[in-house]
């Protein structure tokens, strides 16, 4: 590691901080900053946003922080983001994997599936969102499009939970379900429920979702 | 058929304000609730004239007035209103049609899928323009038209509540958008606030009180702040903007002599003995896949009645007929120990639930009541 001058050290510190509460223009200015006096993409990434965002779903899950602080470090670090991704992109950086992502058919809840998006983001990963209320055979278009490494279905509520089962039969029909990990999550879903369904694994919220993801496609 | 037979209807009004004195009765009050759907399979199934004599017929021991459904209470252009006496008017002409529909207060529903969803709020973009809003007018002629036919059909014979759902968190969502209005707790709290009391002063409170002119037992609220994994929100968060206001609006029902109810989904246990500080006297669903309903019983059941319990998340739609009585059997004895328990299905009972398992639950809230049911006209289905 080259030496840092100490203004770079402030400036991951302060955008650790910063995140963690979700002040979005901060993060955007020291964002800014930090590349001015010759921080890389990647450390800024992986020194200050990453490890914030993986502190706030800590939190999550000590339930110290709630939807609405999870939101806002959301957004900063989306804000962050939009300046990094196209210099990582630059750098030739490959995303560590292809990750397709929607709610379910008949469902609009998408708080979570877009936290999961920041994490997976951020953590490296190419993403692609479907959106909300998304029927079975627009989850498998975008396997044969996008080929990705795994697909995640959100389900907010008990009603269309079952739908997660529906999209994992389409896409098994379709012949496509060797190629992709599946994931599911959402307030109502459990493990039980995953396992029972064939899913190959089930996450509680986003940070768990990038763990699991990571372990599931044997990234380390 | 002789389906009045169970005790006088008086006795079921008597029979809830006993259960909220917390006083045991000869039976615990009971009430079946459902969507129109289910209604009409029952009323189809034994026979009978409309949902109303439906409810009549299983015993049903509430009525609601106001409406029960949360994604679109207050239509203009209703021409069909379908009276679900355990919800209240259903408005269902526009499920059928299936098209986007504004509500008054800007709101956009896309109504083309079973859940009705929003798709536009009218603040989305601009929390500046809350000085222009316009709120609907409460007082709108003919707005209780139906809730007040309904309330004199029933006086006397069940236990009436007004009805007012989406009460604060949900009506300022559904104005904002919910991923805004939570990031604006954080970070434009004054906005909320503001937002919230619009909504209290200038819509909840013109609309309580003009139900409970039209006579009513009690006033029954409905604002979701959990999810099956926990609070949506801080318990602080919801002590500064919904608790206060929540407060005022329970006071102000005492006041005027009813009682409060709150349905509130999800696991919000962190603030439940706040709810019991600012004086809740019935709570439901009591939903067994969030909380204890034994554990919330010991810690609550001398202050609050319950109301719920039955699981309708697993129980009904996925049980057998002898696992749904077996339930009821158990809620009624360990719930209704002491008072203080009005036994219904959690949520409405979905069209997800076969039709055995609704008659299972018919048979058994009547065979508390002393009565043998007849077997139903048309062939059962599931």
């Amino acid at each position: 590691m080259s030496e840092r001058s100490p203004r770079a050290e402030e400036i991951l510190d302060e955008l650790y901080n910063y995140t963690l509460d979700g002040e979005d223009e901060p993060v955007v200015e020291l964002t800014k900053e930090g590349l001015e006096i010759g921080l890389s993409p990647l450390e800024i990434l992986f020194e200050a946003l990453i490890p914030s965002l993986e502190e706030v779903g800590r939190l999550f899950e000590e339930g110290e922080y709630f939807v609405p602080e999870m939101l806002v470090a959301a957004n900063a670090m989306a804000g962050a983001m939009e300046i990094l991704k196209p210099l990582i992109a630059e750098t030739g950086a490959k995303p560590i994997g292809t990750f397709v992502m929607g709610t379910v058919k008949g469902d609009i809840h998408d708080i979570g599936k877009n936290l999961c998006n920041v994490m997976l983001e951020g953590a490296g990963f190419e993403v692609i969102d479907l959106g909300v209320n998304v029927p079975p055979e627009r989850f498998v278009e975008a396997i044969r499009e996008h080929n990705p490494d795994a697909v995640g279905m959100s389900a907010f509520l008990t009603t269309t939970m079952p739908m997660c089962k529906v999209n994992i039969e389409a896409i098994t029909e379709a012949g496509l379900r060797d190629q992709v990990k599946i994931l599911v999550g959402g307030a109502p879903v459990t493990q039980e429920y995953a396992d029972q369904i064939g899913a190959d694994g089930y996450a509680p919220d986003a940070s768990a979702t990038v763990r699991l993801t990571k372990r599931l496609l044997g990234i380390t | 058929m002789d389906y009045q037979q169970f005790g006088t209807p008086t006795q079921r009004r008597e029979r809830v304000l006993q259960a909220i004195a917390h006083k045991e009765t000869d039976f615990v009050p009971y009430n079946f609730h459902a969507i129109p759907m289910v209604y009409h399979k029952i009323r189809d199934y034994y026979g009978l004239r409309d949902s109303e004599e439906v409810a009549d017929f299983i015993g049903n021991h509430i009525v609601k007035i106001g409406t029960d459904f949360n994604y679109n209470p207050w239509a203009e252009e209703v021409a069909q209103v379908d009276l679900t006496p355990s919800g209240g008017p259903v408005h269902t002409n526009l499920d059928a049609e299936g098209a986007l529909h504004r509500d008054e207060f800007g709101c956009v529903w896309d109504r083309s899928s079973g859940m009705p969803h929003p798709v536009a709020y009218p603040l989305a973009e601009d929390p500046g323009g809350l000085d222009r809003y316009q709120m609907p007018d409460p007082y709108r002629p003919g707005r209780f038209d139906a809730a007040k036919a309904l309330a004199e059909r029933w006086r006397d014979r069940a236990f009436i509540f007004g009805k007012l759902g989406m009460v604060l968190f949900e009506r300022a969502w559904s104005i904002r958008g919910m991923t805004q209005l939570m990031v604006d707790m954080l970070q434009r709290p004054d906005f909320v606030h503001e937002l919230l009391d619009r909504i209290l002063y200038e819509w909840d409170l013109p609309i309580i009180d003009l139900q409970i002119d039209i006579g009513v037992d009690g006033f029954y609220f409905a604002d979701d702040w959990g999810t099956s994994s926990g609070m949506m929100f801080s318990p602080k968060m919801w002590r500064t903007f919904i608790k206060p206001r929540l407060a005022t609006i329970f006071a102000h029902c005492h006041e005027r002599g009813v009682f409060v109810g709150l349905h509130s989904d999800g696991k919000i246990q962190p603030i439940f003995p706040d709810l019991v500080e600012i004086g809740l006297d019935i709570f439901n669903p009591l939903e067994p896949a969030a909380m204890d309903p034994l554990e919330m019983k010991r810690l609550y059941g001398d202050k609050v009645t319950f109301y719920g319990g039955i699981d309708v998340e697993h129980t009904m739609p996925f049980g057998t007929p002898d696992e749904v009585r077996a339930e009821i059997r158990e809620r009624a004895a360990t719930l209704g120990r002491g008072g203080g328990y009005i036994l219904q299905t959690s949520h409405q009972v979905l069209w997800d639930t076969p039709m055995e398992n609704i008659v299972a639950y018919i048979e058994e809230v009547r065979a508390m009541a002393g009565l043998e049911t007849p077997k139903g006209t048309v062939q059962q289905s599931g």
